[in-house]
C-alpha cells in the first residue's frame, strides 16, 4: 500500500438498511477507506459507479425487494472489485454477482474490511508471484 | 353224386353244377381225408387238386385257430347232431391272407349208424361280414346320434315339410314345455311358432326343401305356458338315401342367458363409461405404442386438447421433452414385464404451449400371453400443488433472508448501543431497542408484509405510555400504510424519541404533552410529513455529544425514506419533523 497511502481507497456502500449502512460506513472510515457514497437504490448506485471516482464497492444483493444485480454487473464491467453482503445463500442469488466476494449476513463489519483488503490486493497484484 | 335231373338238363352233369357253383363243396371221410373237392374251393385255396385229393385232411385247410376250433367244437358237434350250420372260419391260402368263410357240414352214416362221409358246403363270408360290420357301425352311429340328440342341451326336433313334428328331444320338452308324446304328430305352427310368424316359417321350410341351411340368430318361440322365449335357430334338411330332403331338423338354442348377460354387460359398460367420463381426474387407455385409445373429459380439460385431437396422436406428442425419457423408460419396463404399474410426476405441454404438472399413475391390462394389451393411465393435475410448493420455497427463502437481515440490524443496534452507552445501561438500552424492532416486526407480520398502519405503528412504539394516551399523548392523521422499510426506520425513530421524552422530556414530568401528527400533502408534489411535538415538559437542552439515538432519529430516518428530518430542542420541548416523497414511504396498492 506504500504508493497508495497518499490517497485512501474509495468505496461505495450499497445498502437499503440505513442502520447497517451506517455501521459499515463507520467501520470503513475507521479502517482508512473513503466512503464516497451510500446508495439505497439501484439508480443512485449506478450513477456513482458511472461517475468513476471509485476503487471498490460493498453491495447488498437485495434492496428493499429489488435485485442489486445491475450494480454488480456494472461493477464487473468496470473491473472494480466488490463485496456482496446478503441474507441469501450463493445458490439463491440471481445471475450477475459471480465476480463479487460473498459475505452472508449477519456479519461483522470487520469481515467486510478484510474482504475489501483482500479484493483490492488481488486487483493490484494480478497473477501469482513466484 | 347220383340223382335225377329235370328233363332237358340231363346233359348237364352234377359235376358241372358243382364246379360252377359260387360256393365251395368238399366231401371227406370221418378222419378228414378229402375225397371230393369242387373247382370253386380249389380256386379259393389256390392249391393243386391232385395234392388236395392225395391225403390232405379237411381240417388241414383251416388256419391254426380254425383247426383248434374244428377239433374241439366243430367235429364233436357234427358227430353229436349230424350237422352244423353257418360256422365262421378261416381258410389258409397259399401266399395270401386267410379267406373268411361260413361252413355248413352234414354227416352221412351207414345203415348201422356209423359215420361214413362228411359233406361240407363253404360260403364266402367276406362280403357278408363287411355288410354286418357296416350295419353294426351304422347302428352304433345311430345310437350315438340318438344319445347326442337326447342329451343335448339344445332343443332338437325334426318335422316334415308339412310342419308336423316327427321327433322331439328332452331339451325341447324342457324349453317349450310339451312332452315328446304331446308334440309328435302336431304342427310346429300350432305348438311353438308365434302368431304371425307362420308365413315366415313356411318360407324357411321351402328354402330348406331346396337343400339350404337356415340360421336365425335371434327370434322368439312360444312355450306351452304362453311365455315367449328368445332363441337362436339352426335348421337343416334331413336327406334320405337318395340325397333328397325328406324332413327338416331344427335346433333351438335358448339365448335368455345371453340376452341377460348382454344387458348386464351393456349396463356395466354404461356405468364404467359414466365413471370414466365424469372422473375428477384425467383418465385414459393408451396402446402399447403410446397412442391414445380412450380419453376422458377431465384429461382434455387438463391439457387443453379435444378428445378428437388427442385420439389421433400419442402421449409422446404432448409429453414435455424433459420428462419423455423417464416416462418411456417406465413404459419399457412394463412392456418387458418387469412391473405392472408406475407412478411419476411429469409435465405435459398444454395446447397453449404452457407446461402442466401432473401426477401420472399407469397400470395395464395384459393379453393371455402376457403382452401389454393397453395401458390405463390416471392423470392428476398437480399444478396448484406445484405452484404452492414453488411459492412455499420462495417464501422460505424470503423468510430466511428477512430473518438474517433483521439479525444484521439487531447486530448493528447492539454495536452502536455499545459504542455510546456505558456498560451499566447497555443491556437496558439494547433490550428496549430490540423490543422496538420486534413491535414493528409484529405489525409487519400481522399484515403479511403488506405495510403497517401509521397509527398502529405510533401506538405500538409508545406502548410504554399507553395510560397517557389521549390525555397527554395525542395522535392525529389519516389512515395511511407505511411500507415495511419505512415502518422499521420510523418505528425506531419514534422509539428513541419516546425514550428521550420519558427520560428528559415532556413525558418525564406530570403535565407534559406529546402531539404526534401525520399527513399527505396534495398533488402534484405529494409528500408525506410527520411531526413529533412536545410541550409543557421540563426545559430541554441539546445533548453535548449526539448519541446513537439522535443518529437514528435524524440521519437513519432520512436515509431510510429518502427525505429530510429535523430535530430541534425548543424551549417548549423537543420538536421532530420528517418529510419524504410518498412513493418512498407509503405501501403501494395491496397485492392480495
Amino acid at each position: 500500500m506504500t504508493d497508495e497511502q497518499a490517497r485512501p481507497m474509495r468505496v461505495l456502500i450499497v445498502e437499503d438498511e440505513p442502520l447497517i449502512a451506517f455501521e459499515v460506513e463507520q467501520t470503513l472510515t475507521d479502517a482508512g477507506f473513503a466512503v464516497v457514497g451510500v446508495a439505497a437504490r439501484v439508480e443512485e448506485a449506478l450513477a456513482i459507479v458511472e461517475g468513476g471516482a471509485l476503487d471498490a464497492a460493498v453491495v447488498d444483493a437485495n434492496l428493499n425487494r429489488v435485485s442489486a444485480a445491475p450494480i454488480a454487473i456494472a461493477l464487473t464491467q468496470s473491473g472494480l472489485p466488490f463485496i456482496v453482503t446478503t441474507g441469501y445463500t450463493r445458490e439463491q442469488l440471481p445471475e450477475g454477482f459471480q465476480a463479487g466476494t460473498l459475505i452472508e449476513k449477519p456479519c461483522l463489519p470487520e469481515q467486510i474490511v478484510e474482504a475489501l483488503h483482500a479484493a483490492l490486493q488481488i486487483k493490484r497484484e494480478p497473477g501469482p508471484q513466484m | 353224386m347220383t340223382s335225377k335231373l329235370p328233363a332237358g338238363v340231363a346233359d348237364v352233369s352234377i359235376d358241372e353244377i358243382m364246379n360252377d357253383s359260387p360256393c365251395g363243396f368238399v366231401s371227406s371221410l370221418p378222419d378228414g381225408t378229402i375225397v371230393y373237392i369242387n373247382d370253386t374251393m380249389v380256386s379259393w385255396l389256390g392249391q393243386d387238386r391232385k395234392a388236395l385229393l392225395g391225403g390232405t385232411r379237411f381240417q388241414d385247410l383251416l388256419t391254426v385257430p380254425g383247426q383248434i376250433f374244428y377239433e374241439t367244437h366243430y367235429a364233436p358237434m357234427l358227430r353229436l347232431h349230424g350237422s352244423v350250420h353257418e360256422i365262421a372260419c378261416q381258410l389258409k391260402r397259399a401266399g395270401r391272407s386267410p379267406f373268411n368263410v361260413f361252413m355248413n357240414s352234414h354227416l352221412k352214416t351207414d345203415p348201422d349208424g356209423r359215420p361214413r362221409l362228411i359233406n361240407t358246403i363253404v360260403f364266402e363270408a367276406t362280403e357278408r361280414m363287411h355288410y354286418e360290420l357296416e350295419l353294426r357301425r351304422a347302428r352304433s352311429e345311430a345310437r350315438r346320434l340318438a344319445a347326442i340328440v337326447t342329451s343335448s342341451t339344445d332343443a332338437i326336433i325334426s318335422a316334415g315339410f308339412d310342419g308336423i313334428v316327427r321327433t322331439w328331444n328332452p331339451a325341447a320338452t324342457r324349453l317349450f314345455g310339451y312332452t315328446e308324446t304331446e308334440a309328435v304328430g302336431r304342427s310346429v305352427d300350432e305348438l311353438i311358432v308365434p302368431d304371425g310368424s307362420q308365413e315366415r316359417r313356411l318360407r324357411a321350410y321351402e328354402e330348406i326343401r331346396c337343400g339350404n341351411h337356415k340360421h336365425i340368430s335371434e327370434t322368439v318361440r312360444h312355450c306351452k305356458d304362453g311365455r315367449l322365449v328368445p332363441v337362436e335357430i339352426n335348421a337343416s334338411p334331413v336327406l334320405d338315401a337318395d340325397g333328397r330332403a325328406s324332413a327338416v331338423s331344427v335346433i333351438f338354442r335358448d339365448i335368455t342367458g345371453h340376452k341377460r348377460g348382454e344387458l348386464q354387460l351393456r349396463e356395466s359398460e354404461k356405468k364404467f363409461r359414466a365413471t370414466f367420463d365424469n372422473a375428477a381426474i384425467g383418465m385414459a387407455q393408451v396402446g402399447p405404442d403410446g397412442s391414445w385409445l380412450n380419453v376422458n373429459g377431465r384429461l382434455c380439460e387438463i391439457i387443453g386438447y379435444s378428445s378428437e385431437e388427442l385420439l389421433s396422436g400419442a402421449f409422446q406428442d404432448i409429453t414435455h421433452p424433459d420428462d419423455l425419457a423417464a416416462d418411456m423408460a417406465s413404459v419399457q419396463r412394463m412392456l418387458n414385464g418387469e412391473c405392472d404399474s408406475y407412478s411419476m410426476e411429469k409435465r405435459y405441454v398444454h395446447k397453449d404451449g404452457s407446461a402442466i404438472w401432473v401426477n401420472l399413475t399407469v397400470g395395464c391390462e395384459r393379453t393371455a400371453n402376457g403382452a401389454i394389451d393397453y395401458f390405463i393411465s390416471a392423470i392428476e393435475d398437480i399444478a396448484a400443488r406445484k405452484l404452492a410448493e414453488a411459492q412455499n420455497a420462495l417464501l422460505m427463502a424470503e423468510v430466511n433472508h428477512r430473518a438474517k437481515n433483521l439479525l444484521a440490524v439487531v447486530q448493528a443496534v447492539a454495536r452502536q448501543t455499545a459504542r455510546s452507552d456505558d456498560p451499566a445501561t447497555f443491556v437496558e438500552r439494547l433490550t428496549r431497542r430490540i423490543a422496538s424492532l420486534t413491535a414493528s416486526h409484529d405489525l409487519l407480520v400481522k399484515d403479511q408484509w403488506q405495510g403497517v398502519d401509521v397509527l398502529d405503528l405510533v401506538q405500538s412504539q409508545l406502548d410504554h405510555f399507553r395510560s397517557l394516551f389521549d390525555a397527554r399523548v395525542s395522535f392525529d392523521g389519516p389512515t395511511l400504510r407505511l411500507n415495511a422499510h419505512a415502518a422499521q426506520a420510523i418505528g425506531m425513530a419514534l422509539h428513541e424519541l419516546a425514550t428521550n421524552a420519558g427520560k428528559y422530556g415532556a413525558l418525564s414530568n406530570d403535565e407534559g404533552r406529546v402531539r404526534i401528527s401525520w399527513k399527505v400533502s396534495d398533488a402534484p408534489n405529494s409528500a408525506f410529513a410527520m411531526a413529533w411535538l412536545e410541550e409543557n415538559g421540563p426545559e430541554v437542552v441539546a445533548p453535548r455529544k449526539p448519541g446513537f439515538g439522535q443518529t437514528v432519529i435524524v440521519s437513519m430516518a432520512e436515509r431510510a425514506v429518502g427525505g429530510t428530518a429535523d430535530l430541534a430542542y425548543l424551549k417548549s420541548g423537543v420538536s421532530w419533523t420528517l418529510s419524504a416523497p410518498v412513493d418512498r414511504i407509503l405501501e403501494g396498492p395491496r397485492n392480495d
